[in-house]
């Protein structure tokens, strides 16, 4: 388990993010998220002791992050990993071999085989999705208790993110691994996470069970023969409310079944109800932390 | 704790083979050429020298050793690469080793390295006095010769990994080990004038010059060089040394002084870093790696005082005869504009720069009145 208490890190001109607090369980998949800049990289960072935390400590299985036999456990797979450009997959493993005894050889040898790729090719040569591939192998062959991955599914395409996903999946399910991953891609995220937590504007504005979150919200279609507009639903709260012509689409937070009572009594001619996405419920809380997505878009 | 990671100094012995083998072999080629060249000047001005100065017959080891040194004050900049790049950082800093057990890991990894070149080449230049006209050298002094060549290795390349740890990119580290060297020659001559009147009475040997750690390792070589081709009169340099020390403490004229005012302070140079070494893998801040060095530590300074001495320089140089001097300080201030932007890796004016003309404007005022008073004097 990782426990990080009220942790601060600051760079000279800035704060990245301050007294963040979170706990993650054993065996999970915790999904990192927050707008560029917000600080997700620099938390991993942190955790990873590549930088050094402020204020606050991390403590990893109740020993504290920085002790080398806590980071035995611990690997940390960048966004763009460095490589020599000689560097071969093999070569690469032999680096990673000499800091990770438990350093599975024939796994990763299976794992490069089963992903084509080519035990002795060049590195520099590979495509991004190949060289992410490698690297994931790499770090799944260390045996480590703890994987963190920066910009998982970032630059990749649609089939590469599958096989990423799926080699995730196994190994959480094989080895009990806990992945902290941040991405942009909450799409991906929503279809293995099951926690996350959102940072923004310096501090950590949600964080939770994935699912439990997204229960919490409802998106309603709905459709009148009169005019009508957001006032109309005043009453309800909507997070988000979308208009085109006679059809609105609602984001409301509450007991479905009150909402959609209330709603019934309005007497639409359409009304259709489905779940969030895990990005619409980050955009409902980005817009909660006064982030005017509407400015952003004008610049 | 520091300690050492014997399997990661077990893979960077493994990686650096290829850059030991190709640093033997500059260094066995630099032997040589020094060796032909001493042949070919013998052949060419006809003249054969029965007693060949030490430093023509015994440079074939000194050449090397400098060679040596030279490589192991800037062999930290790629040893130590991984805090120059912010994707090595990640990799390096995110291993389960801590900053300070990977600092002295590499650096036992790059001594070995430098330690193998050296001994090779070492080996190879002896085997060529052998097979050379050897009279007048002892050559079992060469054992003790190697073991002092290999301690001041074990110094350069400790001023060079101090350097290169406590830098935040290559260019800047680059830069302060060739100003480090360059720095206290420039000051030492640029000074020379005024206090000729001391240095006269202090011999002109004893001068700033002596801390350019450069000077420092030619004159230990120099000297041990002499002690092994004088070795048929082994006793000489001995009594030369005890009377500088005891006997004559006072006559600071003797031809070692120097040698031993290098020595020593070479020594301190480098003993003073090893807590600097030490602070710099405790204290540095990952994060820094790559960008431009902001602190007052290092080149930024170092900028700043060869722009002050080169201005010293020359206004004493010209002096207040003719209205030059206004030239050749427009070129200096021009040059270290250049400088300072070519280390910002970007063109624009700061107000360090408004600063520094202003400083400089001052300064040179000050030392065209001074030069005025002191030449009139």
């Amino acid at each position: 388990m990782i426990c990080i208490e009220k942790v601060t890190k600051s760079f000279p001109s800035k704060v990245v993010f301050s007294n963040v607090s979170i706990t993650i369980k054993d065996k999970s998949i915790f999904g990192l998220v927050g707008i560029n800049g917000a600080g997700k990289s620099t938390f991993l960072r942190c955790l990873t002791n590549v930088y050094n935390f402020d204020e606050g400590k991390v403590l990893i299985d109740n020993y504290d992050s920085s002790e080398a036999e806590v980071k035995n456990n611990i690997f940390f797979l960048n966004d763009d990993p460095f490589f020599l450009r000689t560097d071969t997959p093999l070569t690469l493993a032999n680096f990673y071999k000499a800091f990770y005894p438990n350093f599975d050889e024939h796994y990763y040898r299976n794992m490069l085989t089963s992903l084509k790729i080519e035990e002795k090719g060049k590195v520099v040569n590979f495509s991004k999705g190949m060289r992410r591939q490698m690297f994931l192998a790499i770090a799944f062959s260390t045996n480590c208790k703890y994987v963190f991955l920066d910009e998982a599914f970032d630059g990749l395409d649609p089939l590469t993110r599958i096989i990423i996903k799926k080699k995730i999946l196994e190994k959480v399910e094989e080895n009990n691994l806990t992945v902290i991953i941040t991405s942009h891609s909450l799409k991906d995220l929503e279809e293995i996470a099951d926690s996350f937590a959102i940072l923004d504007k310096t501090h950590l504005i949600d964080y939770g069970n994935i699912n439990d979150k997204l229960e919490d919200f409802y998106k309603f279609q709905i459709a009148f023969d009169h005019d009508f507009n957001l006032s109309s639903f005043s009453d309800l709260h909507p997070h988000s409310y979308k208009q085109e012509g006679k059809v609105a689409q609602l984001i409301i937070q509450g007991k479905y079944e009150e909402i959609y009572q209330k709603l019934k009594e309005k007497n639409p001619i359409l009304l259709e109800s489905s779940n969030i996405t895990f990005e619409e419920f980050f955009i409902i809380e980005i817009e909660r932390n006064n982030y005017d997505i509407d400015s952003q878009e004008l610049l | 704790m520091i300690s050492i990671h014997k399997n990661y100094y077990k893979y960077l012995f493994r990686k650096l083979i290829p850059i030991t083998v190709i640093a033997s072999i500059i260094f066995i080629i630099a032997n040589f050429i020094h060796i032909i060249s001493v042949d070919l000047s013998e052949i060419t001005t006809s003249t054969y020298i029965p007693y060949i100065p030490y430093d023509r017959r015994d440079s074939a080891i000194a050449t090397i050793t400098i060679v040596s040194c030279i490589y192991a004050l800037f062999f930290p900049i790629y040893i130590f690469s991984y805090c120059f790049s912010k994707k090595k950082v990640d990799i390096y800093y995110s291993l389960p080793i801590n900053k300070g057990s990977l600092a002295l890991t590499s650096f036992l990894g790059g001594l070995t390295s430098i330690a193998i070149s050296f001994t090779i080449s070492y080996l190879l230049g002896f085997f060529v006095i052998l097979a050379k006209d050897h009279t007048g050298v002892n050559l079992a002094l060469y054992l003790p010769y190697y073991f002092i060549a290999l301690i001041l290795l074990l110094l350069t390349y400790m001023i060079g990994s101090s350097f290169a740890l406590l830098g935040n990119n290559k260019t800047d580290v680059a830069i302060e080990l060739i100003l480090i060297n360059l720095l206290p020659l420039l000051i030492s001559y640029t000074l020379h004038n005024y206090v000729s009147d001391i240095s006269r009475k202090f011999d002109n040997h004893i001068s700033l010059d002596v801390l350019t750690p450069f000077v420092g390792i030619y004159s230990i070589i120099q000297s041990f060089g002499e002690f092994i081709s004088y070795s048929y009169k082994p006793t000489f340099p001995l009594i030369e040394f005890q009377d500088c020390m005891f006997e004559n403490a006072g006559n600071i004229y003797s031809y070692y002084t120097p040698y031993l005012a290098s020595l020593i302070l070479f020594i301190i140079l480098a003993l003073v870093l090893i807590p600097a070494f030490y602070y710099s893998t405790k204290k540095a801040k990952s994060e820094n790696a790559a960008l431009i060095q902001t602190s007052y530590y290092g080149v930024r300074t170092f900028y700043s005082i060869l722009f002050y001495t080169m201005l010293t320089f020359v206004t004493n140089a010209v002096s207040n005869k003719d209205m030059m001097v206004f030239l050749y300080i427009a070129i200096i201030y021009i040059s270290f504009i250049v400088l300072d932007m070519f280390r910002r890796r970007k063109i624009s004016w700061t107000k360090r720069l408004t600063f520094e003309m202003i400083a400089s404007l001052l300064y040179t005022i000050f030392l065209i009145t001074f030069n005025f008073t002191y030449v009139t004097v």
